[in-house]
């Protein structure tokens, strides 16, 4: 029978289309070159203090204010954003006015421009001396903004708009509108629409602009070394003092602040992630 | 008792037989979606793959077409062991259910696609391409329309057009996944007529896989009927209807009605029919008559009562309910009876086909 | 609806409008406007004159070699991590995509700090490299290393849901019809692609070109050699040099305004391709 034994196949993994070896094997190298690498030694090194030495590094007294000053400003930066970013979701989704296209494009400008340059602008802008809004906020109502916190929540709302915006507006307008017509025809008025129809919808979204805020607010830092005015235990940011620790030679209290954030972003992604796998299941 | 058709002794018929397939088995974690599937078939056959959703006719067809890969079997098709060439060695034309043609490219071009991808040593000239191209839009009945793009086309249109680039490179098999499934009727008569005679011009050995009976039965000149990853019973239409060799082909093909009983000497007594059992042996069995091959009566037989009559068209259609709750369909010449809606009748089996359970 | 009802949502609507465009207004135009107002601050002559000064110069020179090798390098693996992630399946999938992720969340200054942990004069590799008379960091090549890992996502971000929209079909019937691998990239799944690939090439450099917090970092802030314009504009602005620091700024700021509308006209075009890659 020797047609039968013509031809047996042999098993094979489930690819058909070729390059699989190739890309994969450049992708994973590439990201252990670039990311993963780095990544471990920045985890690995706090630990040369030991445990307890990790904990003083972070302790320190300029440390500990600067980390609590660079939550704090992003959480302050975040939630301000989370406020006017779905006014204006909601404003360029619904409705029709001139400049809209306009408005829209303006909401991406913090993604794109340098962070020095906005920097720069934002310390100019709001300086008590010559400044166009500072100037004006200081004599009418003897306010400084720049050179203390207050300045560096300008700039990190600065930097965070366009998160919330973005996130909200493709679920907004997705949106099936028969969902509030149909709430309508049952004797909804238009605020009890919006709470109980449209913003659940939204809900998870909104929060991931949220955390993306926060989460790029922490670690920002060229949109505010500038207008911070960079004061050690009043408005020095967490990326600041790794700098100056690294000036020092001392890697391992650097890496600890840094191992700090890092552990902080990371929660705020798998907040992300849960969220959107929460969203996944509705 | 399953059984597959296994290759034919006869050294003559095994030369004319040129696609072997023998026990194909594809798993995809714990189920195997193909378990087993074997069956031959002359050159130049048009051959279709039917059965219901999750049988594994889609799995072999790309297993076929060099697209996925099979755990165990073989395949051997115009003498060379097909399973070890590349899908670019094999040159089978694939015809995709949803056509995958390269949206950003026109007709002409991707009808052109497989000649302009040839190696410098085999591919035609410009000239030759571009001929080759013309002739077989005209071949699908496309002619003029090289320019536009597919998103242009109607889904007819890019059908053709699909099947105009599967052809171009002058495939030795022609394979189609569900061709016509995403056509409104009118457009699948019309292009099931197109495709038989384009088959009977090219003569190139095509497969298609298809779910739907009535198109298989019409058009190919072998059904496999599958199941389960495997093949019932691969055979001519009047065969599959004449003689299925199992149970489960016997109640897919026709829409057969299914009774469920016993073998007692030789008689078939179950769900209120009885019939004689031929050759099946003593014990449980199952029953299946064709909704043609009743025949009413007026004392013996089936009692069912009629809960619709259809009298429109060729035929009488009757829909039935046995006592014990089984519905069945009854087809009748036109002007059998006179038969109206509640009423009890009594159905003889004209032929019945038995299996043992 | 009644007169005065159909009045106080027009209200309320404009006040919601006007209320976002004051937002929009006083924290993103003024700032931006503040950028070319100080740029011409001390008048044309100035402006010129500080953007063909020789630092200058050589930052603009070394932003632009950065964006060159970062940006390219970058595509090349995005291209890759998409096709391995679209047209395949594997294990694993979801933790790659999150790791390629990864770079977005990270601070700038933790990203520069990384490669100084790895090549630095205490780092891992860095006494062994400057044995071999490799420099890294305070080279251009630090702050090449640090651009790729800040853009790092973005070319495979706008790739990886776009290809996978798009499915295998009709690479499948490219080889089908007899087409090797790379011709099937080629001439199938790079056309399209193109609109994705290009926005994502696009964000890639302006963040390329635009990264401070990380540059600073591994930069040794060497004037006329390791300078990006972004660090030009910080030495010039701690110099005082307030319109020259706003001069080279509004190059940038230039640079992130051709960026917004080729955004904008990619967008206007082809929306439903690049919606599908937002929509994660």
């Amino acid at each position: 029978m020797t047609a039968l034994t013509l031809g047996r196949a042999r098993p094979r993994r489930h690819t058909v289309l070729p390059g699989f070896g190739l890309t994969m094997g450049f992708t994973l190298f590439y990201l252990s070159l670039v990311v993963l690498v780095p990544l471990i030694a920045l985890i690995v090194r706090p630990w040369e203090l030991g445990w307890d030495g990790f904990v003083k590094a972070i302790s320190e007294p300029q440390v500990w204010a600067s980390l609590k000053l660079s939550f704090a400003t992003a959480l302050i930066a975040a939630a301000i954003n989370a406020v006017f970013g779905l006014l204006l979701a909601w404003v360029l989704v619904r409705y029709r006015f001139p400049g809209r296209r306009l408005l829209d494009a303006a909401v991406d400008l913090p993604f794109a421009l340098p962070t020095a340059v906005a920097g720069i602008a934002l310390a100019t802008l709001y300086s008590p001396r010559l400044g166009w809004l500072g100037e004006p906020l200081r004599e009418w109502f003897g306010v400084t903004i720049a050179f203390n916190p207050a300045g560096i929540v300008i700039a990190l709302i600065f930097i965070g708009l366009p998160f919330v915006v973005r996130s909200v507006q493709p679920v907004l307008e997705d949106l099936e509108r028969d969902q509030e017509e149909a709430a309508a025809t049952l004797g909804a008025k238009s605020h009890q629409t919006f709470f109980r129809v449209i913003m659940p919808g939204l809900l998870p979204a909104w929060f991931t602009g949220f955390a993306l805020a926060f989460a790029r607010a922490v670690g920002e830092y060229g949109s505010v070394i500038f207008i911070a005015g960079n004061k050690p235990m009043v408005s020095e940011i967490a990326p600041l003092k790794i700098i100056q620790k690294l000036e020092a030679y001392d890697y391992a209290g650097a890496s600890a602040i840094g191992v700090t954030m890092l552990g902080a972003s990371f929660v705020i992604l798998l907040t992300i992630n849960l969220a959107q796998r929460w969203v996944a299941r509705q | 008792m399953a059984t597959n058709s296994p290759p034919p002794e006869d050294a003559d018929a095994r030369q004319r037989m040129t696609l072997t397939i023998d026990g194909i088995t594809r798993r995809f974690g714990a189920t195997a979606a193909l378990n087993g599937a074997s069956l031959s078939a002359p050159e130049g056959a048009f051959l279709a793959l039917l059965g219901p959703s999750g049988s594994g006719k889609t799995t072999l067809l790309r297993i076929l077409g060099g697209l996925d890969a099979a755990d165990e079997g073989s395949v051997v098709f115009a003498g060379e062991n097909w399973l070890s060439l590349t899908p670019q060695q094999r040159r089978a034309g694939f015809v995709f259910q949803n056509y995958a043609l390269f949206r950003h490219m026109t007709v002409a071009k991707n009808v052109a696609f497989g000649l302009n991808v040839r190696s410098w040593r085999t591919r035609p000239s410009r000239a030759e391409i571009s001929r080759r191209v013309e002739e077989l839009l005209s071949l699908v009945q496309l002619e003029g329309l090289g320019g536009r793009y597919p998103s242009q086309l109607s889904g007819g249109q890019r059908q053709r057009v699909a099947l105009a680039r599967a052809l171009a490179i002058e495939p030795r098999l022609l394979l189609l996944d569900e061709p016509f499934g995403a056509l409104d009727a009118k457009v699948r008569k019309d292009l099931r007529r197109w495709l038989r005679d384009l088959h009977s011009r090219t003569g190139v050995t095509t497969i298609f896989v298809t779910h739907d009976q009535e198109e298989a039965l019409d058009l190919a000149d072998i059904v496999a009927v599958m199941n389960k990853g495997r093949i019932e019973q691969a055979a001519s239409p009047r065969v599959l209807f004449d003689s299925p060799e199992t149970a489960f082909v016997a109640e897919f093909i026709g829409g057969a009605a299914r009774f469920e009983g016993d073998v007692q000497a030789g008689e078939f007594r179950g769900g209120g029919l009885s019939v004689r059992a031929g050759s099946v042996a003593y014990g449980r069995a199952a029953a299946f008559v064709r909704p043609h091959d009743w025949d009413l009566t007026v004392d013996r037989g089936l009692a069912v009562q009629v809960i619709n009559v259809l009298d429109a068209g060729p035929h009488v259609r009757l829909d039935c309910r046995t006592d014990e709750g089984l519905l069945l369909d009854v087809v009748l010449p036109p002007g059998a009876a006179e038969v109206s809606r509640g009423q009890s009748v009594r159905l003889t089996a004209r032929t019945a086909r038995v299996f043992s359970a | 609806m009644s007169m005065a009802i159909r009045i106080a949502g027009a209200l309320f609507r404009s006040s919601l409008v006007l209320t976002g465009v004051a937002f929009v207004t006083l924290i993103v135009l003024l700032p931006l406007a503040t950028v070319f107002d100080e740029a011409f601050r001390k008048g044309t002559d100035y402006f010129l004159e500080a953007i063909a000064e020789p630092d200058a110069v050589a930052s603009i020179r070394l932003t632009l070699i950065v964006a060159a090798i970062a940006v390219p390098l970058n595509v090349i693996f995005g291209v890759a991590a998409a096709w391995a992630i679209a047209k395949f399946e594997f294990r694993g999938k979801g933790l790659l995509i999150a790791l390629i992720d990864l770079p977005f969340s990270v601070s700038p200054v933790v990203a520069g700090l990384i490669y100084v942990l790895l090549y630095g004069a205490h780092g891992w590799f860095g006494p062994e490299l400057q044995e071999m008379g490799i420099k890294v960091i305070f080279t251009v090549t630090g702050i090449v290393l640090a651009t790729i890992f800040v853009t790092f996502p973005f070319v495979a971000r706008e790739l990886i849901p776009l290809m996978q929209e798009q499915g295998t079909q009709e690479e499948e019937a490219a080889i089908t019809l007899g087409a090797s691998g790379w011709r099937t990239f080629f001439s199938v799944t790079l056309p399209n692609i193109k609109w994705g690939l290009l926005y994502g090439v696009l964000l890639c450099n302006a963040r390329a070109m635009g990264e401070f917090g990380a540059v600073s970092v591994v930069s040794g802030h060497i004037r006329g050699l390791t300078n990006t314009m972004p660090l030009h504009v910080e030495i010039l602005y701690n110099d005082y040099d307030i319109a020259g620091a706003f001069a080279v700024a509004s190059l940038l700021a230039g640079l992130a305004l051709v960026t917004l509308i080729a955004k904008f006209a990619l967008e206007w075009r082809y929306g439903d391709e690049l919606a599908a890659a937002r929509r994660r």
